[in-house]
């Protein structure tokens, strides 16, 4: 095996760090926040579509009482989907819900195992926590703690 | 650090390369950087489309990639980048942005070479939060038969205990013989407790 090689190199992003000009983190963050408000309607159809379409795979693997491979990656990839965007709009529950979801069926593939009630408890905390200003903050959290725990307790 | 400090950020002549998965994060990452005052941004969601933007001869200062790519595609291209011999690309610095990540993935993601992972959900301020950092970044840059990227370790502890280091500028855990006459006290302590100068 040859020596690693290592050299300084100049990053390009460095001057755009400056004491004067540019924008502070405030004026920063104020902008950007504005400019993503503009995707927000989008922005929350895309999570209900992907919530739709996991609470659709949920129903079918349900009747089959098993999770195929296909299935179970069009899951996960739809719950983190949910994981990158629920905290953007308010949802930030609702995307550790997702995220949840996604380990559970990560440990599901990875183990080769499948139990769909505790998949069911997931859909159930997903669509709970997609409207939270409708439950109290301690069942939120209760839910979340619970879904948590389900899903690193398949090992 | 985080965004309460006072340092500022001037984009507004930065070029940057986003790579997402799906069109609803490509957005909401594009318009935190139009936020952030950034003029141009190439937003991608194929991998051919950013390798198109890479080959085109544009110089990008930072590429966002995201982990979430089918297959591990995200880091896939970012070890191509980081090979490309002659491209000024390939010392860009590159940010990964993770949703879950599957245990297989987490390793890739470290070898890879990009500077730096972060979590979805992607908000304005854990953003500019990273970009600040990926700014100040010092880390020297390594190429080896098995990676190409900043050098992964942030802090300088030497090599692991009992390995021979592979850099010339690694230190031996082993003490050699003295080299010159002992310090004096007055020497240590002007050392350790420095003052000012009247001049």
């Amino acid at each position: 095996m040859k020596s690693a090689t290592t050299f300084k190199y100049e990053n390009r992003l460095a001057k755009s760090v400056s004491s004067r000009g540019g924008m502070t983190a405030a004026e920063a963050l104020s902008a950007a926040q504005a400019a993503v408000e503009e995707v927000r309607e989008p922005t929350l159809a895309e999570i209900d579509s992907s919530l739709q379409e996991i609470y659709g795979l949920g129903e079918s693997m349900k009747v089959a009482d098993a999770g195929d491979e296909a299935a179970m990656q069009r899951m996960y990839a739809c719950a983190n989907r949910v994981v990158a965007m629920g905290g953007v709009f308010g949802l930030a529950e609702l995307g550790q819900a997702a995220y949840s979801l996604c380990e559970l069926v990560s440990r599901f593939q990875t183990l080769d195992r499948f139990q769909y009630k505790l998949i069911q408890v997931h859909l159930d905390g997903l669509r709970l926590l997609r409207n939270p200003t409708d439950h109290p903050e301690a069942i939120r959290k209760e839910v979340l703690a619970g879904l948590r725990h389900l899903a690193t307790s398949v090992n | 650090m985080n965004a309460k400090t006072d340092a500022r950020l001037d984009l507004t002549k930065a070029t940057v390369l986003l790579l997402q998965n799906n069109q609803a994060e490509l957005d909401i990452m594009g318009q935190v950087f139009i936020g952030f005052g950034v003029k141009a941004i190439r937003k991608c969601l194929t991998l051919n489309d950013a390798e198109s933007c890479i080959n085109s001869g544009a110089v990008f200062d930072l590429v966002i990639v995201d982990c979430d790519m089918p297959g591990g595609a995200g880091f896939d291209f970012v070890t191509r980048l980081r090979r490309m011999e002659g491209s000024d690309n390939r010392l860009a610095p590159i940010m990964l942005v993770s949703g879950h990540t599957a245990p297989s993935s987490i390793v890739r993601a470290r070898d890879c070479g990009a500077n730096f992972v972060v979590a979805k959900p992607i908000t304005p301020k854990v953003m500019f939060d990273r970009v600040l950092w990926l700014a100040r970044e010092e880390r020297q840059f390594v190429v080896s038969d098995a990676y190409v990227g900043p050098d992964r370790r942030h802090k300088t502890f030497g090599p692991p205990a009992g390995m021979k280091g592979r850099r010339h500028d690694d230190v031996s855990a082993k003490l050699g013989k003295a080299a010159g006459p002992d310090m004096s006290q007055d020497d240590i302590d002007a050392m350790l407790n420095p003052k000012r100068a009247a001049l």
